[in-house]
């Protein structure tokens, strides 16, 4: 039991909107609706911020979390494993283990509207580095099957070009030119992008720019790197390379040759089309699929679903300054879970209220005839009864039951390794101004088995998540524990085999129930429940804006800074 | 080159005059009437010149949020100096003492000041005692604690947020504000 005897009463018994939990989506509505004018209390059963996004600062918090879980009090998350295998002295304070190492990609929508929000500079945003995809020289050998029978045009241009690239030692921007610039990127790389690119690769005297570490392959994104992999033939880079133009195509109304093959093939797996359409090699399509970062194996990723990720990838490919090899970013202490933090303290700054450790017992229609006009009432677990226009959470943080869906899980790990694996961390360019944080390694399952590839999210010290010399890897794969100490194994054999796992803490995320779901029964709305994506998905933006339209009865001024303090943060520049 | 930006923290208990001395020191205001716990404002900006050289000095306030015991962790982060009434500051940051509301009767007093000043000696802080109400003092603190950071160079080679390992400068993308682009709405 937590004792409250030492913490006050709450300021009012009286509340526009009550927001039960600290999670990405809470903590994001408490800022809109705090900036919007509302008097928001938002509430956390737990004693620290996040919920099922949140990080733990010591080992021993991680092992309490565990302990939890284990307990069944933790919804969502169960058969947590702990293990020590180094030494570790006292709490192990100097970690910080996340449940929400998010990867933010530059052309998302949740980071123009941090931007917008004036939030951005409450973090440190590291760059993630490439996508490494572990595969053998014999699946490396196994050629391509299909006819291909697309026939956009361009596969035997993009062959020429290649071929050009190739035999000169130079390359062509081909894929990069052919694309629409759109006037953001080109601002956001100082204009000087693309030669940039350019400069680099002939300064490299014909060297790959595509990088190997034993059977660790770095994915090839850019044309450069189509044009340069070793790996591939001169077939395979022009179907590749027309492929990745219709990844830029296939959204864009004008273009209806691309438009028309993806309406034909929406619910084609990734697999299957990149076999038959677009036919390159199956290796290919692992690296290809990797990017999606589902944990699902490419036969099994439609590809309405693939798509949008993947153009998402290539559209951010490129626009970070300093760091053009880089398609995303993360945050620094924790990923999504400092997220909540500093979005919970903007709630703050704009006078929302929020409590710790006081969770909602009970919600329900107010009676209006003693307490007031509100619609309803909650009991906290401190006893105190307040009264609320609006309550939103989660259907466990506003005392409703929850079931678990039928649907697939999800294991997750997080382990401590003694060592750095620098390599993963290298810059891939030299002249980057910025060494990434994050790189993401990928074991794909055999082709044969059909299994589902284990990923591996990678963060180095620079994230301040671990001491030096050490790093945290973080593996999710909808696979079994025992696959993902494999692939894990898999690539510390690779790094550096003498390398120790200090800790690692597994645990499972089960599908929850979406009953009532979007339902608005009397001021409660019910969130969905939280996904376990590796990205910060526009989703959750978008379920955030859909909450905030229904209270505020327009979308307009969401996150904004009042004039008010925009003059007041103007002046103090002068 | 920009001017040398320095992050400090207020922090203390509810209701200790964290906010008063803020606006106090940044914008010489003093209003009884107005006790909001809140600025509105993530940090205020003061212009120093330390030993001739112009530093920027965001000042940090709890947002109230001290009173529920649910400051961030991430509040703490990059501080390189904080004031404070109670003994807690992130480590290797300077620390400076604060004791407030001067202006009150000595029976009044909570601390008395050889306390603050040997609980200051204790954690190799400084110690003052201010009034926001009569402007006594109200400059000291926050020009000493800037001074001894500004002397301190490794928490000023952009060595900020010394917390464990911490994201080191090399790997700190910076998301330049004035690249927003304007869009009509959300998404």
């Amino acid at each position: 039991m937590v004792d409250f005897s030492d913490t006050p009463p709450l300021p009012s018994t009286d509340w526009d909107v009550l927001i039960s939990g600290t999670g990405i989506k809470q903590s994001l509505l408490a800022v809109a609706l705090s900036r919007a004018g509302k008097s928001i209390l938002q509430l956390d059963k737990n004693s620290y911020y996040g919920g099922s996004a949140a990080a733990f600062y010591s080992l021993s918090e991680a092992d309490a979390w565990a302990t939890r879980v284990n307990n069944g009090d933790e919804v969502g998350f169960t058969n947590a494993v702990v293990s020590n295998v180094g030494e570790r002295g006292g709490s192990g304070r100097g970690y910080t283990l996340s449940l929400a190492p998010h990867l933010v990609y530059w052309h998302s929508g949740f980071l123009g509207m941090l931007r917008e929000a004036d939030l951005t500079d409450g973090f440190s945003w590291l760059a993630v580095g490439s996508w490494w995809v572990c595969l053998t020289e014999e699946e490396v050998a196994v050629p391509a099957t299909g006819a291909g029978s697309a026939g956009i045009g361009l596969a035997e241009a993009g062959v020429k070009v290649a071929k050009l690239a190739s035999a000169a030692g130079k390359k062509r921007a081909g894929w990069n030119k052919g694309r629409k610039k759109e006037p953001v990127a080109e601002a956001a790389v100082g204009g000087g992008g693309e030669s940039a690119v350019e400069k680099k690769v002939t300064g490299e005297d014909g060297e790959t720019t595509l990088r190997r570490v034993d059977n660790f392959r770095e994915v090839p994104c850019t044309f450069e790197d189509v044009a340069w992999s070793k790996d591939l033939t001169d077939k395979d880079r022009g179907q590749l390379g027309e492929f990745l133009r219709f990844v830029m195509k296939y959204s864009d109304p004008t273009e209806q040759k691309c438009a028309r093959i993806f309406e034909e093939n929406r619910q084609t797996s990734l697999q299957t089309f990149l076999s038959t359409t677009f036919p390159i090699p199956p290796f290919i399509t692992t690296s290809i699929s990797s990017l999606t970062l589902f944990p699902s194996p490419p036969s099994a990723i439609p590809l309405e679903q693939a798509l949008p990720r993947l153009a998402g990838h290539f559209t951010s490919l490129g626009k970070i300054t300093d760091v053009r090899s880089s398609a995303a970013l993360t945050i620094a202490y924790g990923g999504s879970a400092e997220l909540c933090q500093v979005l919970s303290r903007a709630a703050a700054v704009a006078g929302g209220i929020n409590v710790l450790g006081r969770g909602v017992t009970l919600l329900s229609s107010n009676n209006k005839e003693s307490n007031g006009t509100r619609k309803l009432q909650a009991q906290l677990a401190s006893g105190e009864t307040i009264y609320t226009d609006w309550a939103i959470g989660e259907a466990t943080d506003l005392a409703k039951e929850v079931k678990r869906a039928s649907g697939k899980t999800t294991a997750r790990g997080i382990y401590i390794i003694e060592t750095d694996m620098s390599w993963l961390f290298e810059r891939k360019y030299k002249d980057e101004g910025i060494t990434p944080a994050t790189a993401v390694a990928v074991i794909p399952s055999s082709q044969a088995a059909g299994g589902a590839p284990i990923y591996i999210i990678a963060r180095s010290a620079a994230t301040g998540e671990c001491p030096r010399g050490q790093c945290l890897l973080h593996a999710f794969t909808e696979s079994s524990y025992e696959d993902m100490n494999t692939a894990i194994d898999k690539l510390l054999r690779t790094c550096s085999p003498l390398s120790k796992i200090l800790y690692s803490l597994q645990y499972t995320v089960d599908t929850l129930g979406r009953e009532g779901v979007g339902e608005v029964e009397d001021g409660a709305v019910l969130l969905e429940p939280v996904t376990q994506d590796i990205t910060l998905q526009d989703e959750v933006l978008e379920e955030s804006l859909a909450i905030y339209e229904r209270i505020m009865g327009t979308r307009e001024g969401f996150m904004e800074v009042s004039e008010e303090i925009r003059r007041m943060k103007e002046e103090m520049e002068e | 080159m920009a001017d040398p930006t320095i992050k400090l923290l207020l922090i203390g208990p509810s209701s200790s005059g964290k906010t008063a001395l803020l606006l106090r020191y940044v914008e010489d205001i003093f209003d009884t009437d107005n006790a909001t716990a809140t600025i509105g404002v993530d940090f205020k900006v003061k212009k120093l010149s330390v030993k001739g050289k112009p530093h920027r000095i965001l000042l940090f306030d709890t947002a109230g949020q001290e009173r529920f015991r649910t400051l961030t962790s991430s509040y703490y982060r990059n501080a390189q100096g904080v004031l404070l009434v109670e003994k807690f500051a992130p480590p290797n940051a300077i620390k400076c003492l604060v004791g407030s509301k001067l202006d009150k009767s000595t029976s009044s007093r909570i601390v008395k000041t050889e306390e603050g000043r040997t609980l200051a000696e204790r954690f190799g802080a400084s110690f003052y005692e201010v009034s926001s109400k009569t402007r006594e003092n109200v400059k000291e603190p926050f020009v000493d604690t800037v001074t001894r950071i500004v002397e301190t160079p490794e928490l000023m080679n952009g060595g900020v947020g010394v917390r464990r390992a911490a994201a080191t400068p090399a790997a700190v993308v910076t998301l330049n504000q004035k690249m927003l682009v304007k869009k009509s709405g959300c998404c």
